[in-house]
């Protein structure tokens, strides 16, 4: 999947590598003029080499910078693009996910596949580019040179690398499920800590305070133990090539000298070989330490592929059976949630008109958000039509549905911004009198004229800055402003009292007069003077009419009538 | 060669100076800005080392260690020199190699290798775990602490804060106690024993090697101020970029049905490439900072190269000398950038240290009573007598009095701050009266610990709270369970009563997983309406002689809140309870209504004796808010 990505930086990618190879090259040239300088200078008394390979040696060493600050000004706008790509290409197609489709992920997974992953995979490409690549050609570069400055020597240092190599992967692959542990037992550390702060009431109400300290503990432990065992094996490591490159030194030294007493080596080779060791040693220890970030990398990077290899489920779908009739229209529908097993809604008919107003009423949980959600394409896994003004919903756009639906929301969301551009969010090109109206409508008009800053008033993120029932009136009134033929509202009537909740119903009436409306509601004051309401009980339509029908035959309206009428009788009549 | 851990080793070749790149780097940048401020310094070194208890001596053998290890890596390059000088005696003046000499040196230097590997990996070892059980121990310290901190601390403090305790002070402390403390005292005694050797190779070049530093070191900190600009404005662009994320995600409904889809898209879209734009420079700027440095000091080496050189061939120095000293010199880099950071980083571990102990001293509750409870004998009268309390130094209630007969049902009402629910935070004794006396049957209710006085309540809270696990578990979360036994073994029939009992089976069997169901943190999986069922549930599991409901059924349905009281009835016939609503509608039928407003009870009654009244609960009536 990166390589995908990474075509598009090809350049910036080679010039890295390029430039990268570049600084490894004058890094190894470095070690490589100090033999001269004490084979040449030093030993043959020569002052003048000695200059001469030193100002060299400086030479090298801003080559050296120089290149390394080329090849970072590569390399950071590969990885600063290919995290812009990702983010764009994730958030691109989360947007248009349908909740169908989107049901496998919540809000705060992909919130985090989008910001925390991508980071992750931008750390990992850093890495490869910058890391994985230089500390391989070194050591193949320090290879090469300590050959050309003594074979025999330096097929010892040949040798030591694959073991060391091995070694390191040993003890990493060993530490790595530890590392996995890790996370997982500081997560679970935190979270408990986190919820017990939360519920600290209801744990001392149910005196729980014990139990919570006894699955604390198997949390600590448990990082204390993952903790021990992944360090214990990655702090060998280090002391460990350590000491391999130390005896290693050793070596070469005393082979160097018997070599030495026969007069086929030179001292400055001698030195510089140990040089050489050295940095072949030091990189292959860097290089075992960086496998540790790859399985974290992959686990991010699946997360980010699971996005986006997940293709929308509902497509515009072509409809040959005859058309319906206008309105809404709800035909014999069935639908289970994806992996329910029981139905939400079963056998369901109904037919809104425009210029109707019908209702839907029932308990908790007994399928009535449901329904709107099926009627805005939310779902298309259930069996039955539904048609708006005779089309079948499985062959509209997104936008031709919201074109003919405008849909409230039981939470009422708003977005961080002034008031003007949330409601605009329904209308795009709305006048400050257009929103003055809708806010009226809700009743809020008087609030933001008397608020100091009128439309611009801020509203924060969550809108924390308002309370329930403001939020829900906003959310109301950024629906009231757009122009379509049905309006449904989910329940959003819950947070306000009943005296405003009556005014802002008679706005709506008057206003969406010729248009048909849908209303989901717990109170019958919201409901009682629709044409039709339906009483939904476990998904099923049981009983419909009118208020006063409904009032007279049906057993569970008059329930819910009984619960709530003794403190409306002096309200609503 | 150097023998720093591994861990430390690469944050100096990577991150030293403490910048970071990347992504939202820039937070890290604050930490070496901000080092932390200790108000005891001394005190909170002394109680941390009594911290660590029984590891006390490993910590000193640790230390030891380290010490010793340093020591010796200073005597490595020395003694390979004194090889070299042998070689270059037998190259330049012909004399032929002391190999006895030579075996002698060798044999030196092996168990130098073996005693430096060994106290490296022992200390490192000894220090991995003498911190992790210092760090396991303070945090079960402040999870227990939690348990006894008193509400009002709880009302005070920000959650926020505390998890910061847990998750970056402890951290903090347990990263510096880890290997900070011992790369620290490497770095000292590196730096302290390579300056003596160099000073006694030549004190020319020793002097030379060193003047260097301090410029680069400041040219690297001269850097990091100018790059400080660079990285705040990533991280706020990286602040506004995930904040229009997560609306982008969590509006999904207004986003797809309002047709805003595209729009937003391109506003994301110019700010991912704004975010591109300082992403790439501001990781630029961290990478910097370090070649930068590196530049003098690498310069400095040719220059010391050359000078040596000289040296050498004039015969102030040896060969093995010249070479030695480079080695030092490389030898000095790294622990001489740690010798700076190390008060920063003591500092700041001390001060997070510090904020801990802070914490893990605040005030706790205080138990006078140790009398025990058998809940089953309590027939649940209770009485307030002259009961005074506030949450702050002003009376919130003054003399209460009340008297509630057993297995009497009680409503109380009144508007928000009216004082219902502090009503209840007394009962259950979350805060602590400061007069007079709340019995319970008879007796005063400070003579039981508050453990044992629990048992006689069964309560669902205002605020609803499910932890993250499955629903079962949650609702089990209510039944009295042993020590030894987990929630898994509370009956998994009783479970299902009393899901039944809250009206909550029916939600639950809908679920893909049923009672298996898994909430998510903060219950987002579930509508606010079922998680007060399952909050109910959960009280139901415990029979109690007295229930209390603190809006308990809000979000519900006034059908099904009904149903619910007709399960409590079926439940607990006989127990005391308390409910507080804030729909009238659905408590007309308790035994009693008390009526209160602002701390005091204005009315009691039933509902129509206070009707007639004509009083504060029938205008509350009318308005139909109550």
């Amino acid at each position: 999947m990166l390589i995908k990505y990474a075509k598009k930086y090809a350049k910036y990618i080679v010039g890295q590598l390029f430039f990268a190879s570049t600084w490894v090259f004058a890094q190894l040239w470095i070690p490589r003029l100090m033999v001269d300088i004490v084979d040449k200078g030093i030993m043959l008394k020569d002052m003048g080499a000695i200059i001469e390979k030193g100002l060299l040696m400086l030479l090298a060493t801003v080559f050296n910078i120089v290149s390394l600050l080329i090849s970072l000004f590569f390399l950071t706008r590969v990885t600063a693009g290919i995290s812009r790509d990702l983010r764009a290409d994730l958030f691109q197609k989360i947007i248009d996910w349908s909740k169908e489709t989107r049901a496998g992920f919540s809000n705060s997974t992909l919130i985090t596949r989008t910001v925390n992953d991508v980071k992750q995979v931008s750390n990992f490409i850093d890495l490869s580019l910058r890391k994985i690549f230089t500390l391989t050609i070194t050591v193949i570069g320090a290879l090469v040179v300590s050959f050309s400055l003594d074979a025999k020597l330096a097929s010892i240092i040949l040798i030591i690398i694959p073991a060391i190599f091995l070694l390191g992967l040993f003890l990493t692959t060993r530490a790595l499920p530890q590392y996995a542990r890790i996370r997982l037992s500081i997560d679970r550390i935190n979270q408990l800590f986190r919820e017990n702060i939360r519920g600290i009431r209801v744990i001392r109400a149910f005196n729980k305070a014990d139990y919570e300290v006894k699955e604390f503990e198997k949390a600590t432990q448990e990082a204390y133990e993952a903790n021990v065992k992944s360090e214990s094996t990655m702090m060998l490591l280090s002391p460990l090539i350590l000491l391999c490159t130390n005896i290693l030194i050793l070596v070469i030294l005393f082979l160097g000298g018997g070599r030495a007493q026969v007069g086929t080596i030179k001292l400055g080779v001698l030195i510089g070989l140990i040089e050489y060791a050295t940095i072949s040693l030091s990189n292959i220890q860097q290089f075992a330490s960086i496998i540790t970030i790859i399985p974290r990398s992959k686990v991010s990077i699946d997360r980010i592929e699971e996005v986006l290899s997940t293709e929308e489920i509902l497509t515009i779908k072509e409809d040959s059976t005859i058309p319906c009739d206008g309105g809404i229209n709800f035909k014999d529908i069935d639908f289970y949630y994806p992996g329910s097993r029981r139905a939400t809604l079963r056998n369901l008919n109904f037919h809104l008109a425009k210029g109707d107003t019908k209702a839907i009423i029932g308990s908790t949980g007994s399928g009535k958000s449901t329904i709107l959600r099926l009627l805005l394409r939310d779902y298309d896994a259930y069996h039955g039509r539904i048609c708006i003004n005779g089309n079948n919903i499985q062959t509209l756009s997104r936008e031709e549905i919201s074109k003919a639906i405008t849909y409230i929301p039981q939470t009422s969301f708003l977005f961080s911004g002034s008031i003007r551009e949330n409601i605009q969010t329904g209308k795009k090109d709305a006048t400050d009198e257009e929103i003055w109206q809708a806010l009226d409508m809700v009743q809020m008009g008087d609030f933001f004229r008397r608020s100091e800053k009128g439309l611009d008033t801020h509203i924060a993120q969550n809108a924390v800055n308002f309370s329930g029932g403001q939020k829900q009136r906003i959310s109301i009134a950024r629906g009231l402003i757009r122009e379509s033929d049905f309006y449904i509202f989910d329940d959003c009537f819950s947070a306000l009292d009943y005296s405003t909740e009556k005014k802002i119903r008679g706005a709506i009436k008057e206003k969406l007069k010729s248009c048909g409306v849908l209303i989901v509601a717990q109170r019958i004051a919201t409901v009682r003077e629709a044409d039709e309401i339906l009483v939904l009980e476990r998904g099923e339509i049981v009983d419909r009419g009118s208020h006063e029908e409904l009032a007279e035959k049906s057993a569970i309206y008059k329930e819910i009538l009984a619960s709530q009428q003794k403190s409306q009788e002096g309200e609503i009549v | 060669m150097s023998t720093e851990p591994i861990n430390n080793k690469d944050k100096q070749q990577d991150d030293l100076p403490n910048v970071s790149r990347g992504v939202g780097g820039a937070g890290r940048v604050s930490g070496l800005l901000t080092s932390g401020s200790t108000k005891d310094a001394k005190g909170t070194l002394f109680r941390l080392f009594k911290n660590l208890g029984k590891f006390k001596w490993l910590f000193m053998a640790a230390l030891i260690l380290t010490l010793s290890a340093s020591v010796i890596q200073i005597l490595i390059p020395r003694n390979i020199g004194r090889i070299i000088n042998i070689f270059t005696q037998l190259l330049t003046n012909n004399i032929a190699l002391d190999w006895e000499l030579l075996g002698k040196i060798g044999l030196t230097l092996a168990i130098l290798y073996v005693f430096n590997f060994l106290s490296n990996y022992i200390s490192s070892i000894l220090m991995v775990r003498v911190s992790q059980s210092v760090i396991k121990s303070l945090r079960n310290q402040m999870q227990v602490k939690l348990n006894a901190l008193t509400l009002k601390y709880f009302d005070s403090s920000s959650a926020g804060d505390m998890v910061s305790l847990l998750s970056n002070d402890l951290d903090n402390v347990a990263n510096t106690l880890q290997s900070g403390l011992t790369s620290s005292l490497s770095a000292i005694v590196l730096l302290v024993g390579v300056v003596i050797m160099m000073l006694i190779i030549n004190p020319v070049l020793a002097f030379l090697s060193m003047v260097v530093i301090p410029v680069s070191y400041y040219m690297v900190k001269y850097l990091i101020k100018k790059a400080k600009p660079i990285f705040q404005k990533n991280a706020n662009l990286t602040g506004v970029f995930n904040g229009k994320i997560e609306e982008a995600y969590m509006g999904e409904d207004i986003v797809k049905h309002y047709s805003i889809g595209e729009d937003l898209k391109t506003e994301l879209s110019s700010l991912n490439q704004e975010l591109y734009d300082s992403e790439w420079k501001s990781s630029l700027v961290s990478f910097v900072t370090r070649p930068a440095g590196d530049l003098i000091l690498n310069s400095n080496y040719v220059l010391l190269a050359i000078w040596g050189g000289r040296y050498v061939i004039n015969g102030t120095l040896s060969l093995g000398g010249f070479q030695a000293f480079l080695q030092y010199t490389q030898m000095l880099r790294g622990p001489f950038n740690q010798v700076l950071g190390i008060f920063n980083t003591i500092m700041s571990a001390l001060a997070s240290a510090e904020r801990v102990f802070e914490f893990l001293d605040s005030e706790e509750i205080v138990e006078i009573g140790n009398d025990s409870m058998d809940a089953n004998s309590v027939i649940g009268e209770i009485e307030f007598n002259n009961v005074d309390f506030g949450y702050t130094e002003n009376l919130l209630f003054e003399k209460v009095n009340l008297k509630v007969a057993p297995g009497e049902q009680v409503a109380i009402v009144g508007r928000t701050g009216a004082g219902k629910t502090t009503l209840v935070n007394l009962l259950m004794r979350f805060y602590e009266i400061s007069g007079g006396k709340i019995y319970i049957d008879g007796k005063d209710s400070k003579s039981y610990s508050t453990e044992e006085l629990r048992k006689a309540y069964s309560m669902v809270l205002q605020d609803t709270w499910l932890f993250s696990g499955s629903i079962r578990d949650n609702i089990a979360y209510g039944a009295d369970i042993l020590d030894y036994e987990d929630l898994s073994d509370v009956d998994f029939e009783r479970i299902k009563e009393a899901a039944r009992l809250a009206r909550a089976d029916s939600f639950i069997e809908c679920l893909p997983e049923g009672y298996d169901t898994v909430l998510t943190e903060g219950a987002s999986n579930l509508s606010q309406g079922e998680i007060q069922l399952l909050t109910i549930a959960r009280a139901m599991i415990k029979k109690a002689p007295i229930i209390i409901l603190d809006e308990a059924t809000s979000s519900v349905d006034t059908r099904t809140e009904l149903l619910i009281q007709q399960g409590l009835k079926e439940l607990a016939a006989n127990s005391t309870s308390f409910i507080i609503a804030h729909r009238l509608s659905t408590i007309q039928d308790a035994d009693r209504i008390i009526v209160m407003d602002s701390g005091t009870i204005v009315e009691v009654g039933t509902h129509e004796e206070l009707l007639d009244k004509n009083g504060y609960y029938a205008e509350m009536y009318i308005a139909g808010q109550g």
